[in-house]
């Protein structure tokens, strides 16, 4: 490894002049310090005295480069921060050190380091989570398509700030990075987040919210058969019945294909019903009362075909009350013969 | 006398001028300047006025690997470079020129006392 030759210390001093260069942009910091070890070294080796200060130093190099002192408003909280910035960058130093002198450990950074572009996505997708994540709390909706155009939009934008792109000069440095702690920050609320729509979905497919119910119903409660009763009060057979929009009243829907419809009655009877023969083909639906499969003929294992018995299904009235003026059958008992 | 001074108005021709036939990198060029007597000048200095010098457009730029060492940034100067050196050359004769018949035929100085010397 190449750096392994260099003086530990001119490696120390290298790094602390680009530390004090470090208002610049990696650019013009790399324009300025590429092949500084090199020079340093070189001088040493030549019995050149070594430079001691890293900040003078730097501030040479920049005068000479026409770049500008420091900005002072930067200059100035030189205090603990500062310090605390230096210690840092020399404790990364440090550990730069170390990880170079370990082939296991510069493995593994060098593959981590081979690994960030998937950081940058991810970093996208996580800043992509936290601009939408006040809508995903909040709806019930499903999550539209056009937003993964957005979701996509934010990946490119992260992976071209990993690369240096599409950032102002001035916050060349920064943004990327506190993009990168924003996104860690945000990593656990919105798996929370996530896991509560995921949820909410969940509960919503399964109560039916949101799904249309099928067949006939009356006040939520499936209707499986219809019995019409005439003027006379006595059972219809072979009525067709429409909506005020001319929809059939079908308990199953024809298109489906369905030869015959489940329900139960209130006694638990389990019931088979199909239209009636006088109805075309399978298109009885709405033809009222539907006939019922004869239950001698129930197999448990094998569905009803339209070639088994059908008998009449069991009304809930053998007659009702007849309307008031309807012709009764009952002329011959009126009270006028006694 | 302090040369340092004078020296920072001429830096850019005295680089110039020790990658006129050869290109170099950093401490070589500082290197080759010292050969040249001009041994006031901070190496940071020769960094900062060879990168002043590309982003100008004068020099060109390249990485040379070591092996066994860190890499080397190489500079060498191109036709704007060229161009430059020979108008500050020319520029740099004329007034030294003027200077040094200036500094041959001494100027009367008056006499000025200083702050607490007595007549």
């Amino acid at each position: 490894m190449k750096t392994l030759s260099i003086d530990p210390a001119i490696l120390a001093f290298a790094a602390a002049v680009r530390a004090a260069l470090d208002d610049l942009t990696p650019e013009e910091v790399d324009d300025l310090t590429d092949g500084l070890e090199a020079d340093l070294s070189e001088q040493a080796a030549d019995g050149g005295d070594p430079p001691l200060d890293a900040v003078a130093y730097a501030a040479e190099l920049r005068s000479a480069a026409g770049l500008g002192p420091r900005a002072a408003s930067r200059r100035v909280p030189r205090s603990e921060l500062a310090l605390m910035r230096a210690q840092l960058r020399g404790a990364w130093d440090d550990a730069a050190r170390v990880i170079q002198s370990k082939p296991f450990l510069r493995a593994t950074l060098e593959l981590l380091r081979a690994m960030r572009p998937v950081w940058w996505a991810a970093r996208g997708l996580l800043l992509f989570g936290l601009a939408t994540s006040g809508w995903l709390m909040s709806s019930f909706e499903r999550i539209p398509w056009g937003i993964w155009i957005v979701a996509a939009a934010f990946v490119v934008v992260s992976v071209q700030w990993g690369r240096g792109r599409w950032l102002p000069g001035r916050g060349k440095r920064a943004i990327p990075i506190v993009a990168s702690i924003v996104a860690v920050l945000v990593i656990v609320p919105l798996w929370d987040a996530v896991t509560t729509y995921a949820t909410r979905q969940f509960e919503e497919v399964y109560s039916g919210v949101g799904f249309e119910p099928t067949g006939l119903q009356l006040e939520g409660q499936n209707v499986d058969n219809i019995f019409a009763y005439g003027a006379d009060g006595e059972l219809l057979t072979d009525v067709q019945l429409f909506d005020q929009n001319g929809r059939p009243l079908n308990i199953e829907d024809p298109s489906h294909g369905e030869t015959f419809h489940e329900g139960y009655s209130d006694d638990g009877e389990y019931l088979l019903l199909t239209p009636r023969d006088s109805a075309p083909g399978a298109a009885g639906w709405n033809v009222y009362p539907l006939m019922k499969f004869d239950p001698s003929f129930f197999d448990q294992d094998a569905l009803p075909t339209i070639n088994n018995p059908t008998v009449e299904a069991k009304a809930p009235f053998e007659r009702v009350q007849p309307l008031i003026g309807a012709a009764l059958p009952m002329t011959s008992e009126s009270p006028g013969d006694k | 006398m302090d040369t340092s001074q004078l020296l920072k108005g001429v830096l850019d021709v005295a680089v110039l001028a020790v990658i006129r036939d050869d290109d170099g990198y950093g401490y070589d060029i500082v290197r080759r300047l010292r050969a040249a007597g001009i041994d006031e000048i901070g190496d940071a200095s020769v960094y900062g006025t060879l990168r002043r010098l590309f982003a100008a457009g004068m020099l060109t730029s390249y990485v040379v690997p070591s092996e066994g060492g860190p890499h080397r940034k190489y500079y060498g100067i191109n036709a704007q470079g060229r161009a430059m050196l020979g108008a500050h050359a020319a520029d740099w004769n004329r007034f030294a020129a003027t200077m040094s018949s200036l500094l041959d035929e001494p100027v009367a100085q008056p006499r000025v006392r200083k702050i607490g010397e007595k007549k």
